[in-house]
Protein backbone atom coordinates (compact mmCIF):
# COMPACT_ATOMS: atom_id res chain seq x y z
CA UNK A 1 0.00 0.00 0.00
CA UNK A 2 1.35 3.39 -0.76
CA UNK A 3 1.82 5.86 2.20
CA UNK A 4 0.76 9.69 1.81
CA UNK A 5 4.31 10.43 2.11
CA UNK A 6 5.49 8.34 -1.30
CA UNK A 7 3.06 9.73 -3.26
CA UNK A 8 4.47 13.38 -2.84
CA UNK A 9 8.01 12.20 -2.20
CA UNK A 10 8.66 13.05 -6.27
CA UNK A 11 7.44 16.66 -5.23
CA UNK A 12 9.40 17.01 -2.40
CA UNK A 13 13.10 16.40 -3.35
CA UNK A 14 14.55 17.66 -0.24
CA UNK A 15 17.89 16.79 -0.08
CA UNK A 16 19.54 16.75 3.85
CA UNK A 17 21.17 20.12 2.97
CA UNK A 18 17.82 21.57 2.05
CA UNK A 19 16.06 20.38 5.05
CA UNK A 20 18.99 21.89 7.05
CA UNK A 21 18.45 25.48 4.96
CA UNK A 22 15.05 25.39 5.60
CA UNK A 23 15.20 25.11 9.57
CA UNK A 24 17.54 27.45 9.46
CA UNK A 25 15.64 30.18 7.77
CA UNK A 26 12.76 29.30 10.03
CA UNK A 27 14.55 29.92 12.99
CA UNK A 28 16.59 33.20 11.64
CA UNK A 29 12.72 34.66 10.62
CA UNK A 30 11.91 33.81 14.41
CA UNK A 31 14.75 34.73 16.04
CA UNK A 32 14.35 38.56 14.44
CA UNK A 33 10.63 38.52 15.05
CA UNK A 34 10.63 37.54 18.62
CA UNK A 35 13.77 39.46 19.26
CA UNK A 36 12.44 42.84 17.99
CA UNK A 37 9.21 41.47 20.26
CA UNK A 38 11.00 41.27 23.14
CA UNK A 39 12.93 44.25 23.28
CA UNK A 40 9.65 46.42 22.80
CA UNK A 41 7.67 44.43 25.52
CA UNK A 42 8.79 45.56 28.88
CA UNK A 43 9.32 42.53 30.61
CA UNK A 44 9.03 39.18 29.51
CA UNK A 45 8.74 36.52 32.32
CA UNK A 46 10.93 33.50 32.44
CA UNK A 47 10.43 29.92 34.75
CA UNK A 48 12.89 29.83 37.32
CA UNK A 49 15.57 27.72 36.85
CA UNK A 50 17.13 27.17 40.18
CA UNK A 51 20.60 26.74 39.12
CA UNK A 52 20.68 30.55 37.86
CA UNK A 53 19.87 32.06 40.93
CA UNK A 54 22.18 30.18 43.19
CA UNK A 55 24.44 31.23 40.73
CA UNK A 56 23.40 35.11 41.81
CA UNK A 57 22.86 34.81 45.52
CA UNK A 58 26.87 33.14 45.16
CA UNK A 59 27.96 36.10 42.99
CA UNK A 60 27.15 38.44 45.52
CA UNK A 61 28.24 36.01 48.61
CA UNK A 62 31.74 36.35 47.05
CA UNK A 63 31.88 39.71 46.61
CA UNK A 64 31.71 39.95 50.66
CA UNK A 65 33.78 37.07 51.17
CA UNK A 66 36.73 38.29 48.81
CA UNK A 67 37.24 34.58 47.47
CA UNK A 68 36.43 33.65 43.86
CA UNK A 69 33.95 31.79 42.14
CA UNK A 70 35.52 29.05 39.91
CA UNK A 71 34.36 29.30 36.99
CA UNK A 72 35.66 25.68 35.20
CA UNK A 73 34.97 25.88 31.79
CA UNK A 74 35.38 22.05 30.88
CA UNK A 75 37.35 20.72 28.06
CA UNK A 76 35.02 21.57 25.05
CA UNK A 77 37.04 23.36 22.02
CA UNK A 78 35.97 26.64 20.16
CA UNK A 79 35.32 25.93 16.66
CA UNK A 80 34.27 22.27 16.94
CA UNK A 81 30.79 20.89 17.30
CA UNK A 82 30.96 21.76 21.39
CA UNK A 83 31.24 25.45 20.33
CA UNK A 84 28.02 27.23 21.60
CA UNK A 85 28.67 25.42 24.64
CA UNK A 86 31.52 26.55 25.61
CA UNK A 87 30.51 30.30 24.41
CA UNK A 88 27.47 29.49 27.08
CA UNK A 89 30.53 28.77 29.45
CA UNK A 90 32.08 32.29 28.87
CA UNK A 91 28.79 34.19 29.21
CA UNK A 92 28.45 32.89 32.54
CA UNK A 93 32.54 33.61 33.39
CA UNK A 94 31.78 37.46 31.96
CA UNK A 95 28.84 37.47 34.23
CA UNK A 96 30.86 36.30 37.33
CA UNK A 97 33.49 38.49 36.11
CA UNK A 98 31.88 41.45 35.79
CA UNK A 99 30.32 41.36 39.13
CA UNK A 100 33.47 40.13 40.87
CA UNK A 101 35.27 43.50 38.92
CA UNK A 102 32.71 45.95 40.13
CA UNK A 103 33.80 44.69 43.94
CA UNK A 104 36.89 44.71 42.87
CA UNK A 105 37.30 40.92 44.19
CA UNK A 106 39.09 38.03 42.57
CA UNK A 107 38.39 35.70 39.48
CA UNK A 108 39.30 32.43 38.92
CA UNK A 109 38.36 30.12 35.94
CA UNK A 110 39.78 27.13 34.77
CA UNK A 111 39.82 25.66 30.76
CA UNK A 112 41.26 22.75 28.95
CA UNK A 113 41.15 24.44 25.43
CA UNK A 114 43.79 26.69 24.00
CA UNK A 115 41.05 29.11 22.42
CA UNK A 116 38.63 29.39 25.27
CA UNK A 117 41.66 30.06 27.20
CA UNK A 118 42.65 33.34 25.37
CA UNK A 119 38.69 34.37 25.02
CA UNK A 120 38.54 33.78 28.91
CA UNK A 121 41.21 35.76 29.62
CA UNK A 122 39.94 38.63 27.42
CA UNK A 123 36.62 38.46 28.93
CA UNK A 124 38.50 38.91 32.54
CA UNK A 125 40.71 41.65 31.26
CA UNK A 126 37.40 43.40 29.42
CA UNK A 127 35.70 42.79 33.07
CA UNK A 128 38.36 44.72 34.77
CA UNK A 129 38.87 47.53 32.47
CA UNK A 130 35.07 48.84 31.97
CA UNK A 131 34.86 48.23 36.19
CA UNK A 132 37.51 51.13 35.67
CA UNK A 133 40.37 49.17 37.31
CA UNK A 134 43.43 47.77 36.07
CA UNK A 135 43.66 44.49 34.50
CA UNK A 136 45.11 41.63 36.95
CA UNK A 137 48.34 40.42 35.75
CA UNK A 138 47.86 37.32 37.91
CA UNK A 139 48.18 34.42 35.73
CA UNK A 140 46.09 32.06 37.83
CA UNK A 141 43.46 34.43 37.90
CA UNK A 142 42.20 32.08 33.99
CA UNK A 143 44.43 28.83 33.94
CA UNK A 144 44.74 26.68 31.11
CA UNK A 145 45.40 22.64 31.90
CA UNK A 146 45.32 21.30 28.81
CA UNK A 147 42.39 19.11 26.62
CA UNK A 148 42.94 15.55 28.57
CA UNK A 149 39.78 15.49 29.96
CA UNK A 150 40.89 13.79 33.68
CA UNK A 151 44.29 15.57 33.52
CA UNK A 152 42.35 18.51 33.52
CA UNK A 153 39.91 17.43 36.15
CA UNK A 154 42.93 16.93 38.65
CA UNK A 155 44.49 20.25 37.97
CA UNK A 156 41.16 22.34 38.46
CA UNK A 157 40.50 19.98 41.86
CA UNK A 158 44.16 21.11 42.92
CA UNK A 159 43.59 24.62 42.08
CA UNK A 160 40.59 24.50 44.06
CA UNK A 161 42.48 23.33 47.15
CA UNK A 162 45.11 26.16 46.85
CA UNK A 163 43.28 28.97 46.19
CA UNK A 164 39.61 27.74 48.51
CA UNK A 165 36.73 29.40 46.01
CA UNK A 166 33.79 30.38 47.79
CA UNK A 167 31.84 28.06 45.18
CA UNK A 168 32.48 26.04 42.14
CA UNK A 169 30.05 26.70 39.07
CA UNK A 170 30.27 24.25 36.38
CA UNK A 171 29.20 25.52 32.56
CA UNK A 172 30.35 24.31 29.62
CA UNK A 173 31.19 21.10 28.09
CA UNK A 174 31.64 18.14 30.22
CA UNK A 175 31.96 14.64 30.15
CA UNK A 176 33.38 12.06 32.83
CA UNK A 177 35.58 14.19 34.13
CA UNK A 178 32.73 16.70 35.17
CA UNK A 179 31.96 13.87 37.92
CA UNK A 180 35.09 13.46 38.65
CA UNK A 181 35.95 17.93 39.39
CA UNK A 182 32.55 18.25 41.34
CA UNK A 183 33.59 15.55 43.40
CA UNK A 184 36.56 15.71 44.04
CA UNK A 185 37.16 19.55 44.35
CA UNK A 186 36.63 22.04 47.89
CA UNK A 187 35.05 20.27 50.82
CA UNK A 188 31.77 18.84 51.03
CA UNK A 189 30.21 22.52 51.75
CA UNK A 190 31.57 24.24 49.07
CA UNK A 191 28.36 24.91 46.59
CA UNK A 192 28.55 23.83 43.48
CA UNK A 193 25.99 24.34 40.46
CA UNK A 194 26.84 23.84 36.51
CA UNK A 195 25.40 22.00 34.47
CA UNK A 196 26.13 20.23 30.76
CA UNK A 197 23.86 19.92 27.46
CA UNK A 198 25.01 16.25 26.66
CA UNK A 199 22.46 13.75 28.17
CA UNK A 200 24.91 11.28 29.29
CA UNK A 201 27.31 14.37 31.50
CA UNK A 202 23.75 15.80 32.00
CA UNK A 203 22.89 12.73 34.17
CA UNK A 204 26.24 12.11 36.26
CA UNK A 205 26.34 16.61 37.04
CA UNK A 206 22.63 15.99 38.56
CA UNK A 207 23.82 13.31 41.24
CA UNK A 208 26.63 15.56 42.05
CA UNK A 209 26.06 19.12 41.89
CA UNK A 210 23.74 21.21 44.78
CA UNK A 211 21.74 22.98 41.31
CA UNK A 212 21.92 21.90 37.78
CA UNK A 213 21.19 22.74 34.56
CA UNK A 214 20.70 19.70 31.61
CA UNK A 215 20.40 19.99 28.06
CA UNK A 216 18.94 23.27 26.60
CA UNK A 217 19.22 25.04 30.12
CA UNK A 218 22.59 25.62 29.38
CA UNK A 219 21.68 28.04 26.35
CA UNK A 220 19.41 29.88 28.28
CA UNK A 221 22.37 30.99 30.96
CA UNK A 222 22.87 34.35 28.99
CA UNK A 223 18.98 34.83 29.08
CA UNK A 224 18.28 34.25 32.59
CA UNK A 225 21.88 36.21 34.08
CA UNK A 226 22.96 39.56 32.33
CA UNK A 227 22.11 39.00 28.93
CA UNK A 228 18.55 40.31 28.48
CA UNK A 229 18.73 40.45 24.55
CA UNK A 230 19.08 37.00 24.22
CA UNK A 231 15.23 36.42 25.56
CA UNK A 232 14.13 37.09 22.02
CA UNK A 233 16.31 33.63 20.90
CA UNK A 234 14.96 31.39 23.62
CA UNK A 235 11.22 32.84 22.85
CA UNK A 236 12.31 31.74 19.30
CA UNK A 237 13.45 28.42 20.47
CA UNK A 238 10.50 27.64 22.21
CA UNK A 239 8.31 28.55 18.84
CA UNK A 240 10.83 26.15 16.71
CA UNK A 241 10.24 23.13 19.33
CA UNK A 242 6.77 23.94 18.40
CA UNK A 243 6.81 23.87 15.08
CA UNK A 244 9.56 20.60 14.76
CA UNK A 245 7.21 18.41 17.07
CA UNK A 246 4.16 19.17 14.86
CA UNK A 247 6.35 18.38 11.94
CA UNK A 248 7.39 15.19 13.29
CA UNK A 249 3.69 14.29 14.47
CA UNK A 250 2.25 15.40 10.86
CA UNK A 251 5.61 13.57 8.84
CA UNK A 252 4.46 10.21 11.27
CA UNK A 253 0.87 10.19 10.35
CA UNK A 254 1.74 11.05 6.43
CA UNK A 255 4.22 8.43 6.43
CA UNK A 256 1.91 5.36 8.59
CA UNK A 257 -1.59 6.72 6.09
CA UNK B 1 36.12 51.33 16.49
CA UNK B 2 38.43 47.71 17.51
CA UNK B 3 35.09 46.78 18.29
CA UNK B 4 33.50 47.17 15.32
CA UNK B 5 36.07 45.41 13.20
CA UNK B 6 36.53 42.47 15.48
CA UNK B 7 32.56 42.12 15.14
CA UNK B 8 32.71 42.65 11.01
CA UNK B 9 34.97 40.02 10.85
CA UNK B 10 33.49 37.88 12.54
CA UNK B 11 30.05 38.04 10.80
CA UNK B 12 31.93 37.72 7.74
CA UNK B 13 34.05 34.83 8.11
CA UNK B 14 30.59 32.99 9.76
CA UNK B 15 28.67 33.89 6.69
CA UNK B 16 31.47 32.25 4.51
CA UNK B 17 31.68 29.77 6.12
CA UNK B 18 27.59 29.18 6.43
CA UNK B 19 27.55 29.85 2.30
CA UNK B 20 30.75 27.21 1.98
CA UNK B 21 28.15 24.62 3.97
CA UNK B 22 25.59 25.05 1.00
CA UNK B 23 26.88 26.32 -1.82
CA UNK B 24 29.36 24.89 -4.07
CA UNK B 25 31.61 26.96 -5.62
CA UNK B 26 35.32 27.44 -6.42
CA UNK B 27 35.30 30.95 -5.14
CA UNK B 28 33.41 30.39 -1.85
CA UNK B 29 35.63 26.94 -1.26
CA UNK B 30 39.11 28.57 -0.94
CA UNK B 31 37.92 31.66 0.78
CA UNK B 32 36.27 28.66 3.36
CA UNK B 33 39.16 26.45 3.24
CA UNK B 34 41.37 29.82 4.02
CA UNK B 35 39.05 30.49 6.83
CA UNK B 36 39.19 26.78 8.35
CA UNK B 37 43.09 26.07 7.82
CA UNK B 38 43.16 30.00 9.28
CA UNK B 39 41.13 28.80 12.71
CA UNK B 40 43.58 25.95 12.82
CA UNK B 41 46.73 28.44 12.70
CA UNK B 42 45.52 30.71 15.12
CA UNK B 43 44.49 27.54 17.78
CA UNK B 44 48.13 26.50 17.56
CA UNK B 45 49.13 29.18 18.31
CA UNK B 46 46.66 29.51 21.34
CA UNK B 47 47.60 26.34 22.35
CA UNK B 48 51.73 27.60 22.82
CA UNK B 49 49.95 30.45 24.52
CA UNK B 50 47.93 28.22 26.95
CA UNK B 51 51.22 25.95 27.35
CA UNK B 52 53.26 29.01 28.94
CA UNK B 53 50.52 30.06 31.01
CA UNK B 54 50.70 26.56 32.78
CA UNK B 55 54.43 26.26 32.43
CA UNK B 56 54.36 29.88 34.55
CA UNK B 57 51.63 29.13 36.72
CA UNK B 58 53.78 26.00 38.12
CA UNK B 59 56.93 27.79 38.12
CA UNK B 60 56.00 29.75 40.21
CA UNK B 61 54.04 27.93 42.64
CA UNK B 62 57.60 25.65 42.80
CA UNK B 63 59.83 28.84 42.75
CA UNK B 64 57.34 30.10 46.25
CA UNK B 65 58.02 26.60 47.59
CA UNK B 66 54.79 25.20 49.72
CA UNK B 67 53.91 21.45 49.98
CA UNK B 68 53.19 21.23 46.25
CA UNK B 69 56.53 22.30 44.65
CA UNK B 70 57.35 18.58 44.16
CA UNK B 71 54.51 17.83 41.87
CA UNK B 72 54.93 21.18 39.82
CA UNK B 73 58.43 20.17 39.51
CA UNK B 74 57.32 16.88 38.22
CA UNK B 75 54.44 18.67 35.74
CA UNK B 76 57.39 20.86 34.42
CA UNK B 77 59.81 17.69 34.07
CA UNK B 78 57.59 15.60 32.43
CA UNK B 79 55.62 18.82 30.07
CA UNK B 80 59.21 19.44 28.56
CA UNK B 81 60.41 15.95 28.44
CA UNK B 82 57.19 14.97 26.27
CA UNK B 83 57.91 18.36 24.08
CA UNK B 84 61.41 17.79 23.43
CA UNK B 85 61.31 14.26 22.69
CA UNK B 86 58.25 14.86 20.60
CA UNK B 87 60.55 17.38 18.50
CA UNK B 88 63.89 15.65 18.97
CA UNK B 89 62.97 12.09 18.56
CA UNK B 90 58.97 11.70 16.99
CA UNK B 91 59.40 8.30 15.80
CA UNK B 92 61.25 6.79 18.54
CA UNK B 93 60.42 4.21 20.67
CA UNK B 94 60.91 6.48 24.09
CA UNK B 95 57.72 8.57 22.77
CA UNK B 96 56.04 5.13 22.03
CA UNK B 97 57.16 4.20 25.43
CA UNK B 98 55.66 7.06 27.55
CA UNK B 99 52.50 7.07 26.39
CA UNK B 100 51.99 3.25 26.44
CA UNK B 101 53.53 2.62 29.87
CA UNK B 102 52.91 6.05 31.88
CA UNK B 103 49.96 8.24 29.96
CA UNK B 104 47.61 5.03 29.31
CA UNK B 105 47.77 3.78 32.91
CA UNK B 106 47.76 7.46 34.41
CA UNK B 107 44.69 7.89 32.39
CA UNK B 108 42.86 4.11 33.52
CA UNK B 109 44.09 5.18 36.72
CA UNK B 110 42.04 8.02 37.28
CA UNK B 111 39.08 7.16 35.21
CA UNK B 112 39.04 3.85 37.19
CA UNK B 113 38.54 6.71 40.17
CA UNK B 114 34.89 7.19 38.71
CA UNK B 115 33.15 4.17 39.75
CA UNK B 116 33.61 5.34 43.21
CA UNK B 117 32.76 8.95 42.82
CA UNK B 118 29.66 7.98 41.14
CA UNK B 119 28.67 5.56 44.02
CA UNK B 120 29.21 8.67 46.38
CA UNK B 121 27.13 11.28 44.39
CA UNK B 122 24.22 8.47 44.17
CA UNK B 123 24.32 7.99 47.91
CA UNK B 124 23.89 11.60 48.93
CA UNK B 125 21.14 12.11 46.03
CA UNK B 126 19.07 9.26 47.96
CA UNK B 127 19.75 10.31 51.15
CA UNK B 128 17.87 13.57 50.45
CA UNK B 129 14.81 11.25 50.32
CA UNK B 130 12.63 13.69 48.16
CA UNK B 131 10.65 12.77 45.42
CA UNK B 132 13.52 12.96 42.55
CA UNK B 133 15.54 10.62 44.68
CA UNK B 134 12.86 8.02 44.89
CA UNK B 135 12.79 7.97 40.71
CA UNK B 136 16.63 7.60 40.60
CA UNK B 137 16.69 4.43 43.04
CA UNK B 138 13.69 2.97 41.10
CA UNK B 139 14.87 3.52 37.32
CA UNK B 140 17.96 2.41 38.61
CA UNK B 141 17.68 -0.55 40.57
CA UNK B 142 14.68 -1.52 37.42
CA UNK B 143 17.77 -0.96 34.62
CA UNK B 144 20.64 -2.86 36.96
CA UNK B 145 18.34 -5.98 37.30
CA UNK B 146 16.83 -6.15 33.66
CA UNK B 147 20.18 -5.88 32.47
CA UNK B 148 22.32 -8.74 34.30
CA UNK B 149 23.23 -11.26 31.42
CA UNK B 150 21.07 -14.01 33.38
CA UNK B 151 18.04 -12.42 34.09
CA UNK B 152 16.33 -14.88 30.96
CA UNK B 153 16.37 -17.86 33.89
CA UNK B 154 14.28 -15.74 36.14
CA UNK B 155 11.31 -14.83 33.27
CA UNK B 156 11.49 -14.22 29.37
CA UNK B 157 9.49 -11.38 30.19
CA UNK B 158 12.18 -9.45 31.60
CA UNK B 159 14.46 -9.62 28.65
CA UNK B 160 11.38 -8.68 27.17
CA UNK B 161 11.37 -5.64 29.90
CA UNK B 162 15.15 -4.69 29.22
CA UNK B 163 14.36 -4.55 25.22
CA UNK B 164 11.59 -2.32 25.88
CA UNK B 165 12.71 -0.08 28.36
CA UNK B 166 16.09 0.76 26.03
CA UNK B 167 13.52 1.15 22.90
CA UNK B 168 11.08 3.19 23.95
CA UNK B 169 11.49 4.90 27.44
CA UNK B 170 15.04 5.65 27.20
CA UNK B 171 15.75 6.64 23.82
CA UNK B 172 12.53 8.95 23.80
CA UNK B 173 13.92 10.52 27.00
CA UNK B 174 17.40 11.15 25.37
CA UNK B 175 15.64 12.07 21.80
CA UNK B 176 13.63 14.81 23.74
CA UNK B 177 16.45 16.01 25.27
CA UNK B 178 18.89 16.14 22.08
CA UNK B 179 16.29 17.75 20.07
CA UNK B 180 16.35 20.65 22.74
CA UNK B 181 20.23 20.84 22.63
CA UNK B 182 20.23 21.07 18.68
CA UNK B 183 17.50 23.96 19.10
CA UNK B 184 19.90 25.53 21.30
CA UNK B 185 23.02 25.14 19.74
CA UNK B 186 21.31 26.66 16.68
CA UNK B 187 20.02 29.47 17.90
CA UNK B 188 23.20 29.85 19.79
CA UNK B 189 24.89 30.05 16.65
CA UNK B 190 22.64 32.44 15.21
CA UNK B 191 23.08 34.90 17.88
CA UNK B 192 26.78 34.76 16.89
CA UNK B 193 26.60 34.90 13.31
CA UNK B 194 23.90 38.00 14.02
CA UNK B 195 27.02 39.79 16.48
CA UNK B 196 23.68 39.51 19.22
CA UNK B 197 26.06 37.31 21.41
CA UNK B 198 29.80 38.63 20.83
CA UNK B 199 31.76 36.80 23.54
CA UNK B 200 34.90 37.57 21.52
CA UNK B 201 34.58 41.58 22.57
CA UNK B 202 33.63 42.96 26.04
CA UNK B 203 30.46 43.07 25.19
Amino acid sequence: MTTFIQVLDPYLPLSEDAAALVVLLIALLLFLVLTIRGRLRAQVTLRPIPAYERLEELASQAAESDRPIHVALGTGQLGTESTPEMVMGLTVLDYVARRASVCDQPIMATTGDAATFTAAQGIVRSAARDAGIEPEQDERAVVFYGPEPYAYAAGAADLESDCEPVALAMFGRWGAEGLWLSEAAGDADTPKVGGAAQPEAAALLQASLDDCVSGEELFAAGAYLHRRNHVGSLLAQDALRVVVALAIIVGAVFASV
Amino acid sequence: MRKYLAVGVAVLCGIVALVDFFVTSPVIDRWGAIISEGALILGTFALIVGVVNLLGTHLKRAAQGGQDKGLSLVLIVALLGMAVLGVVAPRSGGLDWLFDYVYVPLQATLGALLAFFAVTAVYRTFRMQNLEAAILLVSSLLVILVQLPFVGTFSPYLVKLRTWLMAVPVTAGVRGILLGVALGTIFTSVRVLLSVDRPYTSD
